[in-house]
Order: structure tokens, then C-alpha cells, then sequence
């Protein structure tokens, strides 16, 4: 990412930062929405791509884009929002570690990246945000938005 | 930012409004009720997903779909649905927060919006209910509860419902709701208000979940784990034919097993996730409840987690009358996990929620 962007980007994650506490909620189907039509165009960009390596770049650059958008969320959530949001991140973080074969862990084979692109996904979705404000949302959103 | 809010700005599917309006007077006799569902769908959340070929699905769509599949292809029966939707949404001009359908022997009674108010244990649709609900003069019905929507939180739980985020919904808010569906007449010969309480959420077959439902429901079919948002099958309750009621345990156990293996094969077509699906008998799982209560249960893990990783797990009570369906993960730290005990514990900081 260039200088300009992540400044960019530092300034609405600070702008949300400040907007959050007063709970608009009015959009908050709306930003989930938004939030999972995100994943699944990252998602179906994967599968569209042929080449193992780059799909596997891109899968990388995901994980390691919604990493970053949770942590930030981290900063601004309640209590009860950082417990999701961890548990958010660790599923990430170990995905990222499938992914490339570290800790011990068999690195996901190139024939089967679809498949965990997939897993990846469903595992996001049935996660849910139950217990994510829709402040604390969008900063992820806004972090997945920048890859798009 | 006005590009990023205007390309939220989606479009949200009108209830249909024009179908099933059949005249009340061609509904059958009102003695050949033998069977009561009520399903109620959460919709008021993040329901949508994908499938493998992009395909955006909304889930509570698909559940009431599915349920109202149910309710015009029973004949035998008396169907309530209430889908829980978000305060926004309009019908005719109208703010609703639900809409209610009642079937009986496959005909539509009522559809109407209503209002949930700021109410989280299922105070108006147990009023809605209790106000249409036939009351058999000779016979109880034999009776089933389904419930679709995200994990239902130990306690606390805010932000369940986005309409109402600071309302908290937790399983005694739930179980309190089972209490207001209550049938209207006393059923001495009754043990349980449900022959079968089908949980259609993440996490349900829980030893905690299970131990507040095990007054209310003989049988449960829910997912001790993580449960796709395609959801579980309810469809075999077309099944059911008049000649019998109430049904006895033996062919109220066949139906729970009929519809956790379609909903099993259904959901292993194209998760890449785990699958558990567990049938239980609330009567044989009363010892293995018992004694995870008694025991006050220990456990290192921080999030959900098999029972069975558990010290002091008893591994040959919790197989008592628990029948499961279980897909092992195609990734991640539990794709060499062979068999599930159909328990899920809840971890330290997941018991305080």
C-alpha cells in the first residue's frame, strides 16, 4: 500500500474511531451486508485466478488485510466486542499459518486452494458479527474495501 | 464515503402479501389437528452468505421459505411462523418488526405484521399465538418448536437483535419464551410442552443449552457446534400423516433422525467446514446433565470446544441417548479430528458472555 492510501485510510479508521461511541446503528444491516459482498468478491477473485501462486497471494494478502482491519477494530471495541473480535483474529492468524505451511501445520496444497478459499469464507460467515457493533465494523470494512 | 453508502443501499424483499388468501370457509374440521408447530426465524441480524458460486443467500429468507413449505404441506396440522425482521423494514407503508403466518391443514388463517416492541423473550409472538391458537375440546395436539438464528449466548448477549442493541437475548430469555408458548389447555397426561424442539443455530447442543431446554422438549435436534447458515432441514415434518396422535417416542425419535440426516446430507454438499448435527433423547441425557451441573465443570480451552477435551468428561453417560451426525472439517487445527461426542462446552471467557 502506498503512503498516501494507508494515510488515507488512517484518517477514516480515525474518523470511525470518533463516530462510533454514538451507535448509529440505523446502516448496521447494511454494513454487514456490505462486509460479506466484500469477502465474497475477494473470495471469487481467487477462484478465478489459474495460477496457484498468485492465488495463494491473494489469499495471503486477505488474511493479512482482515488481520490488520480486526486489530485496529480492536482499539475502539467494548469489552465484549474485543472478545469476538479475538477470537476473529486468532481463526485468521491460523488460516494464514495453513496457508503457508508454518508452525508444523501441512501447507495447503495448490490443488486445494479453492477449497480452503471457501472454507475460509463459510468460516467468516457463520462467525457472524452477534456480538460486533456496526462502528467496529466498519473498519474492517474499510481495510477490506482498500484490497478491492 | 457517500460512494460507500449508497452502494450499501440494498433492496430488502417484500413479504408476499398475495398468495395463500384462501377463504377461511373452506378450512376442514378443526378435529383433525393433530400436530402444533411454531417456528420462530431470527432475521433481525446478519443473515446473509454465499455459496461456492457467489450466489448471495439470505438465510431467515430461506428458513421461512422452508417453514411455510411445511406449513402448506401438512394437512394434519396447525402451523405458527413468526420472522423476526429488522425495525426498518416496511410493509405497506407500515413499520414492522415481524410478520406472523398461521396455517391450518395446509391453509393460510393469518398473515400479519407486528410489532416485537423492545421485548426479547418472545412476549408478542406468544400473545399472537395464544390469541389464534385452535384449543382441541377432546385431545392436545402433539407439539414442536423450531428456532432459526444465530448462537443463542450463554447470558448477557447484546446486539442479538441490531434493532434493539442494547437489549440483551440469552438462553433464559429463550427458555422463558418456550414457557410463554405453553399450550393453552392443561395437558395432565403430558410430561413436556414439545414431543421435539429443533435448534437451528450455532452451538445449541450444549450441556447448558440443553439442561434449561430439557424441561420443555422430550427430543432436540441441534448442532453442538458450528452450524452453516444454510441451517438445518425441517422439511420431514411434511411427513407426518394423520393416523396417530400423539405420536410416541418411538416415531417422534424416527422424525428427529429423519430430519437431522437430511439436514446432514443436505449441509455436507458444499461446506468445507464442520458438520455436527446431533439428535437427544432429554430423558437419557438426564444423567449426563446432571452431572456436568454437579460437577461444575473445569476446563482450560478459551472458546468452544468438544466436552470431551474436558478432564472428568464421562465419556460413556454422554453417549446416552445422543445420536450424531458429524463431518470433520476440511481445514484448520481440527481436520484430523475423527468423531465429536455431540457435546460442545463453552470455554472460560465464551461462559461469560
Amino acid at each position: 500500500m502506498n503512503k498516501l492510501t494507508l494515510t488515507s485510510a488512517k484518517i477514516l479508521v480515525a474518523a470511525f474511531a470518533i463516530l462510533a461511541p454514538l451507535r448509529v446503528h440505523a446502516d448496521a444491516g447494511f454494513v454487514r451486508e456490505r462486509l460479506n459482498a466484500s469477502i465474497n468478491q475477494i473470495i471469487q477473485n481467487v477462484r478465478e485466478t489459474e495460477d496457484p501462486a498468485l492465488k495463494r497471494q491473494m489469499l495471503e494478502n486477505f488474511l493479512n488485510r482482515m488481520d490488520r482491519g480486526i486489530g485496529m477494530a480492536e482499539q475502539i471495541g467494548s469489552k465484549e466486542e474485543v472478545r469476538s473480535l479475538e477470537a476473529m483474529r486468532i481463526k485468521v492468524q491460523a488460516d494464514r499459518t495453513e496457508l503457508n505451511g508454518l508452525q508444523g501445520r501441512d501447507r495447503v496444497a495448490d490443488a486445494d486452494l479453492n477449497r480452503f478459499a471457501n472454507y475460509i469464507q463459510q468460516d467468516m460467515e457463520q462467525a457472524s458479527y452477534v456480538y460486533i457493533g456496526t462502528g467496529t465494523l466498519i473498519i474492517i470494512l474499510l481495510i477490506l474495501l482498500i484490497l478491492l | 464515503m457517500a460512494l460507500l453508502l449508497a452502494a450499501c443501499a440494498g433492496s430488502r424483499q417484500e413479504p408476499d402479501q398475495t398468495r395463500d388468501q384462501t377463504s377461511k370457509s373452506s378450512v376442514p374440521s378443526d378435529s383433525n389437528i393433530n400436530f402444533q408447530l411454531i417456528y420462530i426465524v431470527h432475521g433481525d441480524a446478519d443473515y446473509n452468505w454465499h455459496d461456492s458460486t457467489g450466489q448471495q443467500h439470505r438465510a431467515d429468507a430461506e428458513a421461512v421459505a422452508q417453514a411455510l413449505d411445511v406449513a402448506r404441506n401438512s394437512p394434519h396440522s396447525e402451523v405458527f411462523i413468526f420472522h423476526q425482521s429488522p425495525r426498518h423494514v416496511k410493509w405497506f407503508g407500515k413499520n414492522l418488526e415481524g410478520m406472523f403466518y398461521q396455517y391450518r391443514h395446509g391453509i393460510l388463517l393469518h398473515q400479519e405484521p407486528y410489532s416485537r416492541m423492545d421485548d426479547s423473550d418472545f412476549e408478542e409472538e406468544a400473545r399472537l399465538f395464544h390469541q389464534h391458537v385452535l384449543s382441541p375440546a377432546n385431545r392436545a395436539p402433539t407439539r414442536f418448536f423450531i428456532y432459526f438464528g444465530h448462537e443463542i449466548p450463554v447470558q448477557n448477549g447484546e446486539n442479538y437483535s441490531h434493532s434493539y442493541p442494547d437489549k440483551n437475548f440469552s438462553q433464559a430469555d429463550f427458555v422463558r419464551g418456550l414457557d410463554r408458548l405453553e399450550p393453552p389447555q392443561s395437558t395432565a397426561d403430558a410430561t413436556k410442552s414439545f414431543a421435539l424442539a429443533v435448534l437451528s443455530t450455532c452451538y445449541g447442543g450444549t450441556p447448558g443449552m440443553l439442561t434449561a431446554i430439557a424441561p420443555y422438549a422430550q427430543y432436540v435436534v441441534a448442532s453442538p457446534a458450528y452450524l452453516h447458515l444454510s441451517f438445518l432441514d425441517t422439511r420431514a415434518f411434511k411427513e407426518l400423516d394423520g393416523d396417530s396422535t400423539p405420536l410416541d417416542a418411538e416415531k417422534v425419535h424416527a422424525l428427529a433422525d429423519s430430519m437431522a440426516e437430511q439436514s446432514f446430507v443436505s449441509l455436507r454438499k458444499n461446506t468445507q467446514t464442520e458438520i455436527t448435527v446431533g439428535v437427544y433423547d432429554m430423558d437419557r441425557s438426564s444423567a449426563f446433565l446432571h452431572s456436568f451441573a454437579a460437577k461444575a465443570w473445569k476446563t482450560a480451552s478459551h472458546g468452544y470446544h468438544d466436552c470431551a477435551e474436558d478432564y472428568g468428561f464421562d465419556s460413556a453417560s454422554a453417549r446416552a441417548g445422543v445420536d450424531l451426525f458429524y463431518q470433520t472439517p476440511r481445514f484448520g487445527v481440527l481436520k484430523n479430528k475423527q468423531n465429536h461426542s455431540g457435546w460442545e462446552c463453552p470455554g472460560q471467557e465464551t461462559a461469560q458472555r
